[in-house]
């Protein structure tokens, strides 16, 4: 008994330090001066600690105007992505088809597994044809090119997961197939639904590398692509662009706390006997 | 007041057959019970007639109307399906407005709808609650209000009191009845349960491997089956069958029942046992289990190598019914019912030239 608890401990602690560790790294190195940071990256005096950095970055560097590109662009994308992945997914369940959509299917779950960074020279190629170059238009093509076929693979497995029988109900008693998406199926599954939803809208947050490619201007410039640039323009030290990294997962955090408690809400419990 | 006929449907999926020609045209506001053993194609019927599922060929008229190409929700028929298949993310009472708010009903009107059906169905307490909330019963009462709050012209149930228990079974079917009786629609009962088939429908359809084996009303087809399969799915206890010659050689003999081909069905309340005379007699049967089944007791008597069974009312029941008893078997011959072997059809009496 006393082993086994032992061992369980023991795992949750490293899993925990796993996870903790590159956050307290963040905010230890936030919190310093950088002359603190040279001196010893991983030390903590609370003498020295304090908000400079963060009252920097946001004074200096037009923090809030790029987290609006980023927010407006991903907000954008994700618009796009539900409202097509949303109907596709409903329409491969029920797809009577068995050999065609288990085909529509495998070609959604393989695109799943296209690395990004592939791609990004014949992006790069078509957008500055397309002459979208320092254009939102590119990256939001994209973000909604590189997110569809994953969200429609996941959210087909969960709408399948809602009883045939619910749904030949709603149809029997009058509904279209809209109806039967929009009052029976979106709201079923809003749990795994907002799940989706986070997951890509986080990914894409965090995207990095297509933003940095295609917006140069820098009004025009994304967060994340601009904090990296910080590294070089001001200092070789992270401490300025940590704290702007801290700042940046803000929204995000909050959003998880407006959803958090629907997340978990997937039940068709009573519907069946 | 409404109708619906049936023509020639018949359902393939890849190879196998589940419905063959099926043609029934029903009476005005009939209560049609399709009865039959699981696997016979019962359900792929409802769904057919629902327009679940589009049929091989043949077609669907409701009221004169050909509604075979109509989608489900293009048609006036509601379904209550056997796992009640409520709506989990609405209440009691924005199921039950379903049907009406898909069809942009007024408000006030849904409103109104709404509390009369529940009032009909006593469910106006919990109008407010989840399904999950709900027992089984209830939740069979949302599933049958929310079908009829529209006045479709047909209905169809699809097994709706498998998933009962005994008590509330009895109840509902009850409450069916009723409910059939007061409002004009054809319902359309699909049940593997023959006891149900005979106590609720006008007319019966029996049906096995997606073939009608026999139309009828409960007393048509309990008393004068089509062919062995009907004389044996209709009726519990089950019917007896039996050769002829133990039919001769254990009962009074038939003078021309002598005929191989042919074998005799006797429901078991038509044999009489008489167990005054334990004689040695070669024709007399032993009694190898009895069975209390409340009005009645059903007594298993071993004639030869056969075993039947005979209904014996409570009030005629007696101590000298045990088991390892000798008894003699006698049976009304009015009452005895001629199959063909090899067919399974019934015979005509009059046609044995008796």
């Amino acid at each position: 008994m006393f082993i086994e608890r032992m061992i369980k401990l023991i795992v949750v602690f490293l899993s925990a330090l796993f996870i903790l560790y590159p956050l307290f790294f963040s905010v230890v190195t936030a919190l310093k001066s950088r002359e603190a940071y040279v001196e010893s990256p991983l030390g903590i005096s609370l003498d020295s600690m304090s908000l400079d950095n963060f009252i920097k970055i946001t004074n200096n560097f037009d923090f809030i105007h790029k987290m609006g590109n980023t927010a407006f662009v991903v907000i954008t994308s994700l618009i796009i992505i539900f409202a097509f992945s949303i109907p596709t997914a409903f329409y491969l369940c029920n797809m009577n088809n068995r050999v065609t959509r288990n085909f529509l299917t495998i070609i959604c779950f393989s695109f799943m597994f296209i690395p990004e960074e592939v791609l990004i020279l014949p992006e790069y190629n078509l957008m500055s044809k397309l002459g979208l170059i320092n254009n939102f238009l590119s990256v939001i093509i994209i973000f909604v090119a590189v997110s569809l076929p994953e969200c429609i693979y996941l959210l087909y497995m969960y709408f399948s997961l809602v009883p045939n029988t619910i749904i030949n109900a709603a149809r029997s008693d009058g509904a279209t197939e809209l109806q039967c998406l929009k009052r029976l199926v979106v709201p079923i599954c809003k749990g795994p639904i907002l799940v989706v939803l986070f997951t890509t809208g986080i990914a894409l947050w965090n995207s990095f590398l297509i933003p940095m490619l295609l917006l140069h201007d820098e009004d025009k410039k994304l967060l994340l692509p601009s904090l990296s640039g910080l590294i070089t323009k001001h200092s070789t030290t992270p401490t300025y662009q940590m704290a702007g990294l801290l700042l940046s997962m803000v929204p995000l955090v909050l959003v998880y706390f407006i959803f958090r408690r629907h997340i978990y809400e997937i039940s068709i419990n009573g519907s069946m006997h | 007041m409404s109708k619906v006929s049936l023509n020639n449907l018949t359902k393939d999926y890849g190879k196998t057959r589940a419905l063959s020609d099926f043609s029934f045209v029903s009476q005005e506001n009939e209560f049609v019970v399709v009865v039959g053993p699981s696997g016979c194609g019962k359900s792929t019927l409802l769904n057919l007639v629902a327009g679940l599922e589009k049929p091989t060929s043949g077609s669907v008229h409701v009221d004169g109307e050909n509604i075979t190409k109509l989608q489900p929700n293009e048609r006036n028929i509601s379904i209550v399906f056997q796992n009640y298949a409520l709506y989990p993310n609405m209440t009691v009472y924005e199921n039950l407005a379903f049907p009406l708010s898909v069809r942009k009903y007024d408000k006030a009107e849904i409103k109104e709808l709404v509390e009369e059906v529940a009032e009909k169905l006593e469910i106006s307490s919990y109008l407010k609650r989840k399904p999950k909330t709900l027992s089984g019963g209830q939740r069979q009462r949302v599933a049958i209000g929310r079908a009829m709050i529209r006045k479709p012209h047909v209905f169809l149930l699809d097994e709706p009191l498998s998933n009962l228990d005994a008590s509330l079974r009895e109840k509902t079917r009850e409450e069916l009845i009723r409910l059939h009786n007061s409002i004009e629609a054809v319902f359309l009962y699909v049940t593997h349960d023959q006891v149900e088939a005979l106590s609720m429908a006008d007319r019966i359809i029996v049906l096995n491997e997606g073939v009608i084996q026999q139309v009828g009303t409960p007393e048509e087809v309990y008393y004068c089956p089509e062919n062995l399969f009907v004389a044996k799915f209709i009726g519990s206890p089950k019917i007896n069958i039996l050769p002829t010659n133990i039919y001769n050689s254990f009962f009074e003999p038939i003078n021309l029942c002598c005929d191989d081909s042919l074998c005799v069905g006797i429901r078991p309340e038509n044999i009489m046992l008489n167990t005054d005379n334990p004689d040695n007699d070669d024709k007399n049967g032993v009694i190898t289990l009895i069975e209390m089944l409340g009005k009645e007791f059903a007594v298993h008597v071993q004639i030869g190598s056969y075993s039947l069974i005979a209904s014996v009312p409570a009030h005629t029941f007696n101590d000298s019914f045990r088991c390892g008893k000798k008894v003699q078997c006698m049976v009304d011959e009015e009452k005895v019912i001629f199959f063909d072997v090899e067919s399974g059809e019934r015979i005509q009496k009059n046609s044995l030239h008796l």
